[in-house]
């Protein structure tokens, strides 16, 4: 009988000393959307900003809760800068000014400047992930501003300006002209043999006399520097080849008569393959593409077999274009953005052993070919142009 | 704590050995011995009646009739005991052998209740139980006639067991009104109660029912060897029978189900359980009871077997949400926020904003609040009960959060508790007991916490027996085929056998997925040794 009670004792007591847990009331938390991160004046330090979300404020309108705020008068949230040798020094020098403990846990954005970018940024991504707190699906941005100064941008629609850019890069799919990358992404390409990773770019724009956050270009980083950028075209080049297209305009203009016709992707493949048997090896990216006609700016009827193939050829004519676009970049930039290293490694590592010592050099070479597919399976609610003229 | 209740629990079966009159002793030759025997016993209670009349036989002998006045029915009194033995008596002329009580027994007295009894004890009791007690002068028999008649509620719909559809009758506080109500459900002679008197001074008479062929032997026996162990002097209700019979006196858990209604007892009974009547109570004890059986309520097999199905998978997770909510508001929002999304931590935030109290003190007072009002409504005379519901909803649920002392999403946390605890009555207590158990743990140690409390129930629960059958089953020991009547509520046709669980005689209701009774089987109604078990269809019969 005693046993049993040391042994329950026991029990609670393993229960009671394992693991870290703490308690924090909701109203102690100061709840981060966004961090940014920029260097200090002194070139040494780092100097972090965060946005932090005012609760009472975000629901402002709503009305009912607390008297005391006095309502929607004031941002729904607030910037506050700290600085330190490192990130997590600078997350904890924040409470000198704040006065609830940072909670990163729903942080949506992290923002890099330019010049900490070509720093270098393996310490920042080391420590988002060892930290318990930070998410994997945190987006990543690059931006050439102050990224405190993007920060301060609120947003024309979303309360929280952090969550807002969050929307905006997910909504890449409307063009597959930029790309999202998260936390967990990115790493990933520390791993993988010498891939090069990517970010897109943000950047306040002045619109009006008002200040607008606008996604441009994808910024190529070599390890974990910043070596140069991709633009629209040449990022759905690269996008092609990943495989992550998701949807997006290709627009085409007729030889014959200079007409325009939208081609709506609907669903699209990319794979990489490496045929290895011949010196110089060759590297094959098949793009697969089912695609919608979206609309035309001619009369003529483009529903026939003979127009329809011709306007899968011209669209794979401008896949292919946007392709070279981007790997000629790549390869401009020596930064292996693909992946194709990854691919040698995995599939060919024998091959990949011959290669690895002069990789940068042989990708700048690189004999790439370039299959695309295309099937317009779609053509709308309509066969015939949607308005037919005088008739 | 438990070992100084046990200890308690001793002490008090030494006071057992109380003495009870020592039975047996018989009545004397001379009526008035006998009348003085009576007033010593009864004393000199108003209600208590002596009646002296001459019997006018032959010659004028003396008698007299003893009963209780209330518990008794005065035209029986008169048409069948003093009017045959004063009037009818006088106009024939009769020979009348030594045998005085038999030939009276015989012949004159019309009640159809009759019983001679020469010791005294049982002549009391009779009394006492409403019965009348005829006393002849020189005669050491008397004559008890059974004369028991009082007032009675009606039959009527049961409060604490509403369906929509189905039988509304229900229980009365009557003993035999009740065994009459089986009888009518089970027409079956298979249907057997046994009777017995537990309670030096209340003398409760209660039965054992069970339906011979398919309750288990061992079970019946159990239950009996268990009641009749009881010695103490008062059974009030039926619940005081189930704290001194229970499997586990310090579980929350009763593994002991209570039942209202006759079809809910008829049903039991015919799935082999063992059903304990209590006289003066309209509430009967079933045994053994699984923690299952609270989620299955009458109206799921009146209703189409797939909306019942439904109806009982939103039950198990009123249940669940009953006793988790609290607890798992407390742990997401002072311990694991980031599981809570964005857009509601936001929300959350901002209603917890500027309230004096850490959540788990606001669930835990909030609850307590509601569990006051509830008494309250309960305790309450009803046209005051409608006030305390208005001061409830409007003080507790809206003056507190707009004067900012408990957030919103609290009281709507307890509101909804509230509610869906009375979705499974029948575990309404341990639902209470679980939910401010969890909501506590979930404040010290989070989610933590709330695992360690439930594994904590489940391995209780795991171990409990209620007369043998473990509680949880089917679930654990997970037995496949109960689950027809768990996991689903299967067609009536599907549920072919009896629970597993219990382990009865017959097993088998009817052969399997026979949907259409044959002609024969549906008009010659079954007799004890083969005894197939036809209750759903019985009811269903009936309906129409």
């Amino acid at each position: 009988m005693k046993k049993k009670w040391l042994w329950w004792c026991l029990l609670l007591l393993t229960g009671l000393s394992s693991g870290c847990w703490d308690q924090r009331e909701l109203e102690r938390l100061a709840i981060v959307s966004g961090i940014g991160i920029d260097l200090h004046p002194d070139g040494e330090n780092y100097q972090v900003s965060f946005q932090i979300i005012r609760p009472d404020d975000v629901l402002g309108g709503r009305g009912g809760t607390g008297g005391g705020g006095g309502g929607g008068a004031n941002k729904p949230f607030w910037t506050l800068k700290a600085e330190g040798k490192t990130v997590f020094d600078a997350i904890r020098n924040a409470t000198f000014e704040s006065s609830r403990r940072l909670f990163l846990s729903h942080n949506e954005v992290v923002i890099i400047n330019e010049e900490v970018a070509k720093k270098g940024i393996f310490p920042i991504i080391e420590f988002l992930m060892r930290d318990a707190e930070p998410r994997l699906s945190e987006w990543l941005l690059v931006t050439p501003d102050q990224a405190e100064k993007v920060l301060q941008v609120e947003s024309k629609l979303e309360k929280v300006p952090a969550a807002g850019i969050a929307h905006q890069l997910q909504t890449y799919h409307a063009t597959s002209k930029v790309r999202a990358v998260s936390l967990y992404d990115f790493a990933n390409h520390f791993v993988q043999k010498k891939t090069a990773g990517t970010m897109p770019v943000i950047r306040i724009v002045e619109t009006d006399g008002e200040k607008i956050l606008k996604l441009e270009k994808t910024a190529v980083f070599k390890e974990d520097k910043l070596a140069g950028d991709l633009d629209y075209r040449e990022t759905r080049g690269l996008l092609w080849v990943l495989g992550e297209v998701r949807g997006g305009i290709i627009v085409l203009e007729l030889p014959d008569d200079g007409a325009t016709v939208s081609i709506e992707i609907s669903e699209a493949t990319g794979k990489i393959s490496a045929v290895v048997k011949e010196r110089p090896l060759k590297m094959q990216v098949e793009i697969d593409l089912e695609a919608i006609l979206g609309g035309q700016s001619t009369e003529q009827n483009l529903v026939t077999p003979e127009k329809t193939n011709f306007l899968e050829k011209l669209t794979a004519e401008a896949i292919t274009g946007e392709v070279e676009a981007a790997l000629s970049k790549a390869r401009q930039l020596g930064a292996d953005i693909f992946g194709f290293a990854e691919h040698l490694h995995r599939y060919h590592p024998q091959v990949w052993k011959e290669l690895q010592k002069e990789w940068e050099s042989y990708f700048r070479q690189l004999d790439v070919t370039i299959k695309v597919k295309v099937l317009i399976a779609e053509v709308g609610l309509t066969r015939r142009p949607a308005i037919l003229f005088g008739e | 704590m438990f070992r100084f209740l046990l200890r308690k629990l001793r002490l008090a079966q030494q006071f057992k050995e109380n003495a009870t009159p020592s039975a047996g002793y018989r009545l004397h030759k001379s009526l008035e011995e006998n009348i003085a025997l009576f007033r010593a016993e009864l004393g000199e209670s108003p209600d208590v009646a002596i009646r002296r009349f001459t019997l006018n036989l032959k010659k004028g002998i003396k008698a007299a009739i003893i009963f209780v006045e209330g518990l008794m029915d005065q035209q029986v009194v008169y048409d069948c005991i003093l009017h045959p033995l004063m009037i009818e008596a006088k106009k024939e002329t009769w020979t009348v052998d030594s045998d005085l009580l038999g030939f009276i027994q015989e012949n004159l007295i019309t009640a159809s209740g009759l019983a001679q009894e020469d010791r005294f004890p049982p002549l009391v009791d009779a009394v006492l139980g409403g019965d009348t007690v005829l006393l002849i002068d020189g005669q050491t028999a008397a004559l008890v006639v059974s004369t028991k008649n009082w007032e009675k509620r009606a039959i009527e719909e049961p409060d604490t067991e509403v369906t929509i559809m189905g039988p509304r009758d229900g229980f009365t506080e009557d003993l035999r009104t009740n065994t009459a109500l089986l009888r009518r459900k089970i027409n079956y002679p298979g249907l057997v109660f046994e009777q017995m008197v537990i309670g030096r001074r209340t003398r409760t008479t209660v039965v054992v029912a069970y339906v011979q062929g398919i309750a288990n032997e061992k079970i019946v026996e159990e239950v009996k060897a268990r009641l009749k162990r009881i010695n103490t002097d008062m059974i009030l209700d039926a619940n005081y029978l189930t704290e001194f019979i229970t499997d586990a006196p310090f579980s929350p858990f009763p593994t002991i189900a209570y039942t209202e209604r006759p079809d809910v007892a008829a049903a039991r009974l015919l799935e082999g359980r063992v059903a304990v009547l209590v006289n003066n109570t309209p509430t009967i004890l079933m045994m053994p009871s699984l923690f299952i059986e609270a989620f299955q309520s009458p109206d799921d097999y009146n209703d189409h077997f797939l909306y019942a199905t439904f109806i009982r998978w939103l039950r198990y997770l009123a249940f669940l949400m009953s006793f988790l909510l609290p607890a798992l508001f407390v742990a997401l929002t002072s311990y694991h926020q980031e599981l809570i999304p964005t857009p509601l931590l936001i929300s959350m935030a901002a209603a917890v904003e500027g309230t004096p109290f850490p959540v788990v003190i606001e669930v835990v007072a909030m609850g307590a609040v509601f569990e006051i009002i509830r008494e309250a409504g309960v305790r309450l005379a009803r046209p005051i009960g409608q006030t305390i519901s208005i001061v409830g909803a409007l003080v507790i649920g809206e003056a507190v959060v707009s004067a900012g002392l408990v957030a919103a999403p609290t009281v709507i946390v307890v509101a909804l508790t509230a509610i869906t605890s009375f979705v499974v009555p029948k575990q309404q207590e341990i639902a209470i007991i679980l939910r401010l158990t969890l909501a506590v743990l979930a404040g010290i140690l989070g989610a933590y916490g709330i695992i360690i409390g439930l594994l904590f129930t489940l391995a209780h629960l795991a171990s409990l027996r209620s007369f043998g059958v473990p509680y949880f089953s089917p679930v654990i020991p997970l037995q496949v085929g109960d689950l027809k009547d768990v996991a689903v509520r299967a067609p009536l046709w599907a549920m072919w056998t009896r629970p597993q669980a219990l382990e009865g005689q017959d097993s088998k209701r009817q052969n399997f997925g026979e949907r259409v009774p044959s002609s024969i089987a549906a008009e010659e109604p079954d007799r004890p040794p083969s005894a197939p078990g036809k209750r759903k269809k019985e009811e269903k019969n009936r309906k129409k």
